[in-house]
């Protein structure tokens, strides 16, 4: 069946980052609360919550890094995209494993899959909550028209639910090209190299 | 009225608050998760906690919102929440009169809110380091976050937007000057910006 985009479509690897800054916004909130609560000593679960964020942040802004570099056809990314379905196999196996025989805190961890397909259904979510509020506001101020913003709206949350269902590789991929990013941006930004910000609101 | 009819027993079996994600779980079809909600809020038996966002709370005639329905409300829809000020100092007892509004501080710059009883203030987003870094947080109540009390005297100085106790309402006895102090000086750079804006 052929796809065919609405005038209001916006392309999906622009799409895909806007969720992930979106959630990364989300995720760095939390986090700059739960350091300040651990900074004033008085709670200790929040220093396992911490490390928990963490991780999804670097996480979420390795494939944030990812989808810009492929938005802009970086020569690295094909070769990237071949070791991630190469090795993907594995991580699969692994997953797996991890599944059956859970141990300790790893139960708590999203999977990089996981997370990066929060970070898609959250901005549908908070879409169909702008489109609730617009459509209310439609029901109940009829002279109002706000029907143009509805439309973009409309547009906007099947270019989302498309994305959240077909935008995303096979979960051993996204954990590979996640994990192996999220080490080169650890090594380059030790090492001076600039990469996409982390949207930090406790800096 | 009678397709509100036939979605009513579902309302009563949605938690006091609930997000569009548990709406769709309950009904497992995602767009009419989207035409559930909106009848129930045309119908006002339900209420978005701010504009635009998809966190709910069912209306309940005679039973209104309790202060942990109302934390865990915020929680979910503000992940920055900060409680300050005069309620800060009620929940700790640093104070004797009680705030007749729970007052919290979020990054957003848009503050509506639909909760009873909740009023929100912007901060801008350096407000988080500073008391982080000047220990300005103390537990939490029901989850959300709670300024101690130095720092509460000290945010409301600086920004003047809360309601705060009489200063014979307060029980200076349970601040500590020094830290007063230290609250003080670690929001004047914000407190200046504030005034350069």
């Amino acid at each position: 069946m052929a796809v065919v985009s609405s005038p209001n479509s916006v392309p999906r690897e622009r799409l895909a980052r806007q969720a992930v800054a979106h959630r990364l916004r989300a995720l760095n909130e939390y986090l700059a609360v739960y350091r300040a609560t651990r900074a004033s000593g008085s709670d200790a679960h929040s220093s396992q919550r911490i490390r928990e964020l963490r991780s999804d942040v670097a996480r979420l802004r390795a494939w944030g890094w990812y989808l810009s570099a492929k938005e802009r056809g970086a020569s690295w990314i094909p070769a990237l995209q071949r070791l991630a379905s190469v090795l993907s196999f594995f991580v699969s196996v692994n997953l797996v494993a991890q599944r059956r025989h859970p141990r300790g805190a790893a139960l708590q961890h999203l999977s990089s899959y996981s997370l990066v397909e929060r970070a898609y259904a959250a901005l549908e979510d908070d879409t169909q909550g702008q489109l609730l509020t617009l459509r209310l506001a439609q029901m109940q101020r009829p002279a109002l028209d706000y029907q143009r913003d509805i439309d973009i709206l409309d547009a906007r949350l099947a270019d989302l639910a498309a994305l959240r269902l077909n935008g995303l590789p096979e979960p051993g991929q996204v954990t590979l090209v996640c994990h192996v990013l999220r080490g080169v941006m650890a090594i380059g930004g030790a090492l001076g190299f600039s990469f996409p910000p982390a949207q930090p609101v406790d800096s | 009225m009678e397709a509100i009819k036939q979605v009513l027993p579902l309302l009563d079996g949605m938690p006091r608050i609930f997000s569009l994600s548990d709406l769709k779980q309950a009904i497992s079809e995602q767009e009419s998760a989207l035409d559930v909600a909106l009848r129930w809020l045309e119908a006002g038996v339900i209420r978005q906690v701010a504009p635009a966002r998809p966190i709910f709370y069912r209306v309940v005639l005679g039973e209104p919102l309790t202060d942990a329905e109302r934390c865990a409300a915020l929680l979910r829809t503000f992940p920055s929440v900060v409680m300050v000020a005069g309620s800060s100092l009620w929940r700790q007892g640093a104070s004797v009169q009680k705030d007749a509004q729970l007052e919290c501080c979020i990054t957003e710059q848009q503050v509506d809110c639909s909760l009873t009883g909740v009023v929100l203030r912007s901060r801008p987003s350096e407000w988080w380091t500073v008391i982080r870094q000047a220990e300005g947080v103390v537990g939490n109540y029901h989850g959300v976050a709670m300024l101690t009390p130095e720092m509460a005297v000290a945010d409301a100085a600086a920004f003047k937007d809360v309601w705060m106790p009489d200063r014979n309402g307060i029980d200076w006895t349970r601040l500590s000057t020094a830290r007063l102090s230290v609250a003080t000086e670690a929001l004047a750079p914000l407190r200046m910006e504030e005034l350069a804006e």
